[in-house]
């Protein structure tokens, strides 16, 4: 682990979308992780080393990550049903910090609440609401998530500041994201600007 | 008649297959709902007071200033600092890496520490950093030849030439203004629920407004260095019609693809103002005289407003015949009749060009202030509810969808060279988006998603081979490269202005035309394209300086 630097939430939310398009994820899916990264920052939990974590494992431009087993698409998919989940699910997760993050953005976007329990932590969420208890590591993974329903616990709004992050992290994240930038050309830097002088 | 009795219905407003198209995006006018005219309508009402409590700036014309905002619970303050810079190195383009002035928008009052901290990064732009106590960081450059020209006037106890005024518009161009969250400046989200911010670009249009109060300043300021006691101050008509320009590229042109939301909801703020007034059975003899007096504000400012790009030359001349043939119509009793604001647009149809049509759809808001402007608190939108898929509408829900809102897209042959000869990108060079040319450039397979006709086409025949009954969840599980063209088209389903109805990719396409699109909401004029993606524009223009903003009447300055 590194120092922490600061960076703001939009700064997160953006290196993270390109960080994880430069990994390899679908434009679809590197937004989910984007907006993933700026809810869990949002509440101090560790945004960047959940992300670099993610992009540990199948590393390479182009190649797809095994979407059906990689920790990104199993919470984006649990997020997409969460208006359909009655009862509560049972599930092993390699990153439940990412299923808290997706679940609390459908909780957000649903005004619903739903609690996460797993060997780490518990959680409550709702709305602009997170109430989190637990002593374990909340990076590590877990073989029994439970993830129901659940009663709104009045808990911490999300804080719109600035925020440390992993500097190590941060780093890799910064050089994922290069992945997607194009050099430039003289046909690209021709087109780019004014055809006329600026010393007018 | 009041709002209550005005309320249009969805089918009332224009059809975005009208609207949404860059042809008539590209024509759009400012309007009352615009973002600077918005703002000071605010600062006005809540009774914002104004100073300068800082000057600092040599006899060279280097230093700092600051310019303060102070309203009923909260200060902010435009931190200025002036540079001497070489004419070889001004330029307005984001690889530029010095300019004539830079600033900060600071969330209080500076202290001298915080000037400090500012004035070690400010003045780097991009490769500096702010923090949450910044809300903007912005730049500009002078126009060479009028900002010689007025020192020159002024310093000989002369006024200025008013032809050159009118030529140029403005003393300084901004070239960026960066806000929300951008280089550690505080997140879109820390201005929540302040009244006066908290519209659209609220705090990059306060920025902009008190650099122009810094321009002339300065202006004066090196009249005095030069001319001492010899030297006099610009009147202040002439003072007005100085705006500030402001100079943009390619990099503003995607935001209106990457927040659909929000372009829906400026959108739908405008057509229902439009609407409401299209629904009004009559109109006043005072609501009338307003109306004519806008009408003759906008036939001086198209005959003032100058370009030299051969697209603009001809609609520029489209809108001046436009506006004669306006004045024409007019004078035979045009509004004397029922429902004369819908008679007028509906006449305008066939008789004016797009660009004329447009503009006519701004003036007739103008009388109107008590019904529309209200509509601009509804500019602003939360976009946490788009970002999110419902995975449990079904694959026959979506083919719905795309039938409803995006035949347009699938009626488009994408396969011949030219229908996706460019690609977006995002430069190494300066981290700006960029424009390239597919079949001639490297780098298509780092594509930005703003193919959106060309993704919904695909997707679309994708989901032939899949079963109706299928959860989007699962087809999303198995396909994560449609993810996000149905989340846009999941977004449209309820925001019929979220997209816009044209090939990005095609090779005849225009970004000049999404760049006036969104100047015009902020409420830009003169819109001066330098190339298809490159365009110069005034703000500002005729508005009142901050120390005048109490006493003039309230938005009374946009057709003077």
């Amino acid at each position: 682990m590194g120092v922490p630097i600061i960076r703001t939430l939009a700064e997160i939310d953006a290196t993270v979308r390109k960080a994880m398009r430069g990994h390899g994820y679908a434009w679809g899916l590197a937004e989910e992780a984007g907006k993933a990264a700026r809810w869990l920052a949002s509440y101090g939990l560790p945004a960047g080393q959940v992300m670099a974590e993610l992009a540990s494992s199948n590393d390479g431009f182009g190649s797809e990550p095994q979407t059906r087993t990689c920790p990104l698409t199993q919470a984006t998919a649990l997020a997409d049903r969460a208006l359909a989940l009655a009862e509560p699910i049972t599930m092993t997760a390699e990153q439940p910090l990412l299923i808290l993050a997706q679940m609390g953005r459908a909780a957000d976007a649903l005004d619903r609440a739903f609690a996460l329990k797993c060997e780490a932590f518990q959680a409550n969420i709702a709305r602009n609401s997170l109430t989190i208890t637990g002593q374990g590591d909340l990076l590590a993974p877990t073989s029994h998530l439970i993830c129901r329903p659940a009663i709104p616990i009045p808990g911490s709004p999300a804080s719109p500041a600035a925020c440390a992050v992993d500097a190590c992290s941060w780093e890799t994240l910064c050089m994922l994201a290069e992945r997607i930038l194009v050099p430039a050309s003289d046909l690209s830097r021709a087109g780019a600007g004014t055809a006329l002088s600026d010393n007018d | 008649m009041m709002k209550t009795d005005i309320a249009p219905t969805t089918s009332s407003l224009r059809p975005p297959s009208e609207i949404m198209r860059l042809a008539r995006m590209g024509s759009a006018h400012q309007t009352r709902l615009s973002f600077m005219r918005g703002l000071l309508r605010s600062l006005r009402r809540e009774g914002w007071r104004f100073d300068r409590p800082v000057w600092n700036i040599d006899d060279t014309g280097v230093g700092h200033a600051v310019y303060r905002a102070t309203g009923p619970r909260r200060s902010y303050s435009l931190v200025a600092f002036a540079h001497d810079l070489p004419d070889e190195m001004r330029s307005d383009r984001v690889i530029a890496t010095a300019w004539d002035a830079t600033f900060a928008l600071f969330d209080g009052t500076p202290t001298a520490e915080d000037i400090d901290r500012l004035s070690r990064n400010v003045p780097k732009q991009e490769a500096g950093r702010i923090t949450d106590r910044e809300l903007s960081l912005s730049r500009a450059n002078r126009s060479v030849r009028l900002w010689a020209h007025v020192v020159d006037r002024l310093a000989a106890g002369e006024q200025p030439d008013e032809e050159q005024i009118e030529a140029v518009g403005y003393l300084m161009r901004t070239t960026a203004v960066y806000g929300s969250g951008k280089f550690g400046a505080a997140d879109r989200a820390v201005l929540a629920g302040r009244t006066v911010m908290s519209g659209p670009f609220r705090a990059e249009m306060l920025a902009v407004w008190l650099i122009r109060s810094f321009s002339l300043d300065l202006v004066e300021h090196m009249a005095r260095v030069k001319g001492g006691e010899c030297a006099t101050q610009i009147a202040p008509d002439m003072r007005r019609r100085l705006g500030i320009g402001n100079s943009t590229g390619l990099g503003m042109a995607p935001f209106l693809v990457h927040h659909p939301a929000l372009l829906d909801a400026w959108m739908t703020a405008r057509e229902t103002a439009i609407a409401r007034v299209r629904a009004l059975p009559s109109a006043t003899a005072p609501e009338r005289a307003h109306f004519m007096h806008c009408v003759a504000g906008a036939v001086r400012n198209a005959a003032g407003w100058r370009s030299e790009h051969p697209i603009q030359s001809v609609k520029l001349t489209a809108l001046r015949d436009d506006l004669a043939r306006l004045e024409a119509h007019l004078a035979t009793d045009a509004l004397s009749q029922p429902s004369p604001w819908n008679a007028l647009l509906n006449w305008s149809e066939t008789a004016l060009s797009i660009e004329g049509q447009e503009q006519l759809a701004a003036l007739i808001l103008e009388p109107y202030g008590d019904l529309v402007d209200d509509l601009c608190t509804n500019m602003a939108t939360d976009e946490t509810a788009t970002a999110r898929i419902e995975g449990t509408m079904t694959v026959d829900a979506l083919r719905a969808l795309i039938a409803r809102d995006y035949a347009w897209a699938t009626a488009i042959d994408h396969t011949p060279a030219d229908r996706c000869a460019r690609f977006w990108y995002v430069s190494e060079e300066k981290l700006e988006p960029r424009l390239g040319q597919r079949h001639e450039e490297p780098g298509a397979e780092r594509e930005e998603p703003l193919d959106i006709s060309r993704a919904v086409a695909a997707l679309a025949s994708a989901l032939n081979d899949v079963d109706g009954d299928t959860l989007l969840a699962d087809f999303l599980m198995r396909d994560p490269q449609y993810r996000h063209t149905v989340r846009r088209i999941q977004t449209a389903a309820s925001r019929p202005y979220s997209e816009i109805r044209d090939n990005l990719i095609d090779g005849a396409m225009l970004p000049i035309d999404m760049l006036r699109c969104k100047l015009a909401f902020f409420g830009a004029t003169r819109f001066d394209p330098r190339s298809d993606r490159w365009v110069r524009i005034c703000l500002y223009r005729n508005a009142p300086f901050p120390h005048e903003l109490a006493d003039m009447p309230e938005d009374s300055w946009a057709y003077p």
